[in-house]
């Protein structure tokens, strides 16, 4: 076997020790993402929500922005307020959820369109706030559809999706 | 500093030519000016807060003795802060083919969200004949998750004909909140010949001149419907509109606004001082 030429040993003695720390970039991190996936899967649980809300109006300023106070009935069973703020074309939605186990508070945008004696909306909603059962909740692709009857305002709606408790 | 090499300055040079070379098309792509249009808008009642009847109004202006060219596309950019989902303008729909069948009357009177007039000319030989026509705006059923709305014209004099075209909601950037997209059929005045050229339209959306009946336990009840609301806060130039329209070869875009009316604190100060 040929020896190494000097050239050669020099190119060993520094490629060596880069391939290991970056060998060691590659596998620590990926360790502790692991670690730290199997700590949340072991911790967190997911419930799966739907939940059919009725509403009437509360309170309107000007015509646009209204509030409507009602109840679910489904995963939560909650009595819900709905703030609205509604455009031509979207609406602005936040909703306040106030369960037994706790309270949920989030917002959201939807779509918004009128079609003879209704307007219907749909969109995602996003946990922004949480007490009791639901304090560390984390849901960000609620789903809400619904209708608002045009003369007198009154919402039904649906949200279907899944909170990270 | 590091100063850039030669073959940096190059590449960069470079770059900005491509880029040069890319937007060329672009600009090259822009409709030609149309002719002038006069856009005039209102509010009846004007007082911030208060429910309205939004007037919308336009007018080509066009040489004497000449016909314009045919208007395609009309899109009218409405203030932000107001909506008509809220009012209960247009409780019912209508279609089309009620509409051709029976007539705008033939529609509920619940699906009337406006009223107006239009002048439509056309060039029969040497002469240009002007078509007056009453305009009717109902509710349609929402087209693509679209708020729409169907403009039936009927003419009067001195053809009786009728056209029907569809508007639709769309989104609009600040400081609009929405755009009433309506595309406007062609419609030869006679078999070949140019298409008939929508001058002069003047619509109204909301309660004025609508009246609404239900019935309640048997009795048929008329009531009005609310109209949009005037946003409370006044922009600092007043409620902007602006509209674009589109002839078969050229584009044209005005705009307007409805001043802010004064508060009555402020009219007495001033006719204080006077």
């Amino acid at each position: 076997m040929k020896p190494a030429s000097p050239k050669h040993r020099l190119y060993m003695r520094v490629s060596l020790p880069l391939i290991l720390v970056l060998a060691c970039a590659i596998w620590l991190p990926s360790q502790s993402a692991a670690s730290n996936q199997s700590d949340i899967a072991s911790t967190a649980k997911t419930l799966s929500i739907t939940e059919s809300i009725s509403a009437h109006l509360v309170s309107h300023l000007g015509a646009n922005k209204l509030t409507e106070r009602g109840r679910g009935s489904g995963s939560l069973s909650c009595p819900v307020t709905i703030a609205i703020n509604i455009s031509y074309t979207h609406a602005n939605v936040t909703f306040e959820c106030n369960a037994n186990s706790g309270l949920i508070s989030g917002k959201g945008e939807t779509t918004f369109y009128a079609s003879g004696g209704h307007a219907y909306f749909h969109g995602y909603l996003t946990v922004i706030h949480g007490t009791g059962r639901y304090a560390h909740s984390v849901g960000s692709r609620l789903y809400i559809t619904g209708t608002a009857r045009r003369n007198d305002y009154e919402v039904s709606a649906t949200v279907t999706g899944s909170l990270s408790l | 500093m590091i100063a850039p090499s030669r073959t940096a300055k190059q590449i960069a040079a470079a770059i900005f030519a491509a880029a040069a070379v890319l937007s060329a098309p672009l600009s090259a792509q822009a409709a030609p000016a149309g002719p002038p249009v006069k856009l005039e808008v209102g509010f009846s009642p004007d007082k911030p807060g208060a429910q309205t009847t939004v007037s919308l109004g336009f007018t080509v202006i066009a040489p004497p003795h000449t016909l314009p060219p045919a208007m395609t596309r009309v899109e009218i950019d409405l203030p932000a802060g107001m909506g008509i989902g809220t009012t209960n303008l247009g409780e019912s729909t209508c279609t089309a083919i009620v509409v051709k069948v029976f007539g705008p009357r033939g529609c509920p009177s619940t699906s009337f969200m406006g009223l107006g007039n239009a002048i439509a000319e056309a060039q029969l030989g040497p002469e240009i004949l002007q078509e007056h026509s009453q305009v009717a705006i109902l509710m349609a059923p929402a087209v693509g998750e679209h708020t729409t709305v169907l403009y039936v014209a009927e003419g009067s004099s001195p053809l009786a004909a009728e056209a029907t075209f569809e508007g639709e909601l769309l989104a609009a950037g600040p400081p609009y909140g929405a755009s009433v997209v309506t595309s406007v059929p062609a419609v030869p005045a006679v078999p070949e010949g140019p298409d008939i050229a929508l001058v002069h339209m003047r619509n109204t959306l909301g309660p004025s001149g609508l009246t609404y009946f239900r019935t309640v336990k048997g009795e048929r009840i008329r009531y009005r419907p609310r109209g949009m609301v005037i946003p409370a806060i006044c922009p600092a130039n007043g409620y902007p509109f602006a509209a674009r329209f589109t002839f078969l070869e050229s584009e044209t875009v005005a705009e307007s606004r409805v001043p802010c009316q004064h508060t009555k604190r402020h009219k007495s100060k001033r006719s204080r001082r006077t």
